[in-house]
């Protein structure tokens, strides 16, 4: 009986989801459905601009907020992003996503091309082409100074914790060699801060990581010698023939006429493997790193805490409030559409005919009972494949609502199932329609009961509203990541943005209970005189 | 108007017997009506086919000469017939005014002014006219019932419907409700009073009907019909 309930469950699913989901459909934005033969290059000259996926969250030197003045992405690859775009007749406008799903935002046709140390790697080819390398990197490893039993060959990484960033060539490599590989998706930054703290036993990462993180810590020491190299390639949409001779023919250009080895000069990355790929001329013997002089500069030492305060976060401030304003925006529409599809669920489920009941239920089990990070992915990767390509904004909102709607649904079943079925009798013996029944006897009791639970996961979506940067938006969280990150900063910028959070949820918290106390004080107010 | 009830049946899924089984019940108008009867004999199953609240199976129900079949649909005698509910059922959320005109603007679409004008003229006649903006929770059980009987009111019904009451009332506000009905009775409405309680069957009704296994088992005046059952 209970298998045959959930196979009438499952089986109800599947119509609902067809229901609830194309319903929104929001046909103006199909136009980036990823179209076998697309051509990303002609798409970005028709725009005018080259949107390039990146993530700042990954750190110095690639793409980052300038530690001085983070309203600015800066970085070596920002600077060969220009260079690209300017040789392919447009502007370079970076797009930010989740580093290890970049590659499927391309595919999605989020980006035009994505210029983030993607390695060359044949599984990266399953899902996009890659053009010929850019730069090519030694891979070091980094261990702690003075540990006498630190691992400083690949055999001695048997057994022992190593970290690195996921889905790399040194993860592949440390696991062969039968390391213990410990995978960071926060920033490069932990990774290190990790081995000082004895977390980890060595940190195998590309060279120009080691260079700005490891190398910088006086704590750490980088073991000489390469483990390997990695090549960097631009990533371009997969069979898009015209943008990938584009891009390449691009880079050729740039590596013979010195473009290259004076940016890579300047950020200190000059080496000789990629002296011999580029092929081009050496930088003048003179050139300074002085890209790479200014990180050190700014974040090689820790500035005293109430320094950073009046020094380095007040330019923070710009960033954190667009982040907040846009956790703000999405939770409160994904709320109302909470608020009225957890409505219309509650009121199937309590009120309607049967198979609309079991719809309802089957809803929310579904809804609640999966990951929201599931479903979000479901409704931005997934839906293109069905023809409905939301806007990341769009499918945030929609995602949140949709897996938010379940709960809501659950606290007004509660809330109406605490107004007594005498009421409902008593509307009726008036004359009053069921609806109207409804209208204006059962919900407006059932909305005083579910008010503090709903106010309460309002503020549950806020914080869960984080999740909608692995779709490219920069909220909150996403900007204190990405901060953190670029500032070498963790501890005094969460502080910072622990109080955007409050700053949020506290005046619906007070909000919510002024409006209880209204009406509650209705009911407990004594007879007037 | 007089309600006249013919050959009434209602039959609850399940049930091995009929909870009303052909009763037949006439009441004239303004006339006041007791209903007795134990427990299970069918009041209950009475007052909510009467009310529109549950549907019958067979048999008929006409007030004031209009006649309601077995395939009149929940609530179709909405407003002609008003229930005054045991607990009252009086909305927590709206103030004893507003419990008198949700109502007559919703269902008639009268206009507020004129439903508070009237909803006032009837908490006046009932002696409660000062509650007016209170709110139910404030009330006393007599306080509440009276609300409950103005709501009723409010949307001018031919035939008011009463559960039980006196069971929510101190005895000391029993013979209030004596009263109560006297006073309504006077505007010209029928009453049909459910109740165990004996005395006030006799004090204060034209008419006893006594039910017994979804019939009428005996009927009259009340001093006559409450000797032959005492």
């Amino acid at each position: 009986m209970r298998k045959r309930r959930l196979a009438v469950t499952l089986l109800l699913l599947l119509p609902l989801l067809a229901l609830v989901v194309p319903g929104r459909a929001y046909a103006e934005e199909t136009e980036t459905a990823p179209a076998p033969a697309r051509n990303a290059v002609a798409e970005a000259r028709a725009r005018g601009e080259l949107r390039w996926g990146n993530d700042s969250q990954g750190g110095a030197p690639y793409v980052f907020q300038d530690p001085m003045d983070p309203n600015h992405l800066i970085g070596f690859e920002v600077d060969f992003a220009a260079a690209l775009a300017k040789k392919l007749g447009v502007r370079a406008r970076p797009v930010q996503g989740q580093w290890d799903g970049l590659l499927e935002l391309l595919a999605r046709g989020d980006f035009d091309v994505v210029v983030n140390g993607i390695e060359v790697a044949e599984e990266k080819k399953r899902v996009a082409d890659l053009s010929r390398p850019y730069y090519v990197a030694a891979m070091r490893l980094t261990v702690r100074k003075g540990d006498a039993g630190a691992p400083r060959t690949l055999t001695a990484l048997r057994g022992r914790k190593l970290g690195t960033l996921p889905g790399s060539l040194a993860a592949r490599l440390a696991e062969r060699e039968g390391a213990e590989v410990k995978t960071y998706d926060g920033g490069q930054n932990d990774i290190y801060d990790d081995l000082r703290i004895g977390r980890t036993d060595a940190v195998l990462l590309d060279d120009p990581i080691t260079l700005y993180y490891g190398a910088i810590d006086p704590a750490l020491e980088v073991v000489d010698g390469s483990f390997g190299e990695v090549s960097y390639a631009v990533g371009v949409p997969k069979g898009d023939a015209e943008t990938l001779a584009a891009v390449n023919g691009a880079i050729d250009e740039l590596a013979k006429d010195g473009t290259l080895a004076a940016l890579y000069a300047r950020w200190g990355l000059w080496n000789e493997p990629t002296e011999k790929l580029l092929g081009g001329p050496a930088p003048p013997s003179t050139a300074v790193a002085e890209a790479h002089d200014a990180w050190r500069a700014a974040v090689g030492k820790p500035l005293p805490f109430w320094s950073r305060v009046t020094e380095r976060y007040p330019a923070t401030l710009r960033l954190f409030a667009r982040g907040a304003l846009l956790s703000l925006v999405v939770s409160v529409l994904a709320m109302a559409v909470a608020v009225t599809l957890g409505m219309a669920l509650a009121l199937a489920r309590v009120y309607g005919p049967k198979p609309l009941q079991w719809l309802a239920v089957g809803y929310i089990e579904l809804f609640r009972g999966t990951p929201l990070l599931v479903q979000l992915t479901m409704v931005y990767f997934g839906l293109p494949e069905l023809g409905v390509t939301l806007s990341p904004f769009v499918a945030g909102v929609i995602a949140l609502g949709l897996n938010y709607a379940a709960a809501e649904a659950e606290n007004y079943r509660a809330g109406l199932g605490s107004v007594p079925s005498g009421q409902m009798d008593a509307a009726r013996t008036l004359g009053l329609s069921k609806l109207a029944s409804l209208r204006h006897v059962a919900l407006p009791q059932a909305i005083r009961v579910a008010l503090p639970p709903t106010t309460n996961d309002f503020i549950a979506l806020l914080k869960d509203s984080s999740l909608i940067s692995v779709v490219t938006l920069t909220e909150l969280t996403k900007t204190y990541t990405s901060l953190a990150s670029a500032m070498r900063d963790h501890l005094g910028l969460g502080l910072v943005v622990a109080l955007f959070y409050l700053g949020l949820s506290l005046p619906f918290a007070r909000l919510s209970r002024s409006v209880e106390e209204r009406l509650g004080s209705k009911v407990r107010r004594p007879a007037s005189a | 108007m007089s309600i006249c009830v013919t050959d009434l049946v209602k039959r609850h899924p399940g049930a091995a017997a009929p909870a009303l089984a052909g009763l037949c019940m006439k009441v004239p108008t303004g006339k006041i009506a007791s209903v007795l009867g134990r427990s299970g004999a069918g009041k209950t199953t009475l007052l909510r086919c009467l009310s529109g609240l549950d549907p019958f199976d067979a048999g008929t129900i006409d007030v004031g000469g209009v006649r309601f079949g077995a395939g009149a649909k929940h609530g179709s005698f909405g407003g002609k017939i008003g229930l005054v509910f045991q607990t009252f059922e009086l909305f927590p959320h709206l103030s004893v005014l507003d419990n008198c005109t949700l109502a007559p603007r919703i269902v008639r679409g009268e206009a507020r002014a004129r439903a508070e004008a009237r909803a006032k003229d009837l908490l006046a006649e009932l002696g409660i006219e000062d509650k007016a903006k209170a709110y139910p929770e404030a009330l006393s059980g007599g306080q509440k019932q009276r609300v409950a009987i103005a709501r009723a009111l409010a949307m001018e019904p031919s035939v008011l419907l009463y559960d039980e009451p006196t069971s929510a009332l101190d005895p000391a506000l029993k013979h209030e409700v004596g009263r109560t009905l006297r006073r309504v009775a006077g505007t010209g409405v029928t009453q049909i009073v459910v109740t165990h309680d004996l005395p006030v069957a006799r004090e204060a009704s034209d008419l006893v009907f006594v039910l017994d296994k979804g019939r009428v088992a005996a009927f009259g005046p009340p001093d006559e019909v409450i000797a032959e059952a005492a």
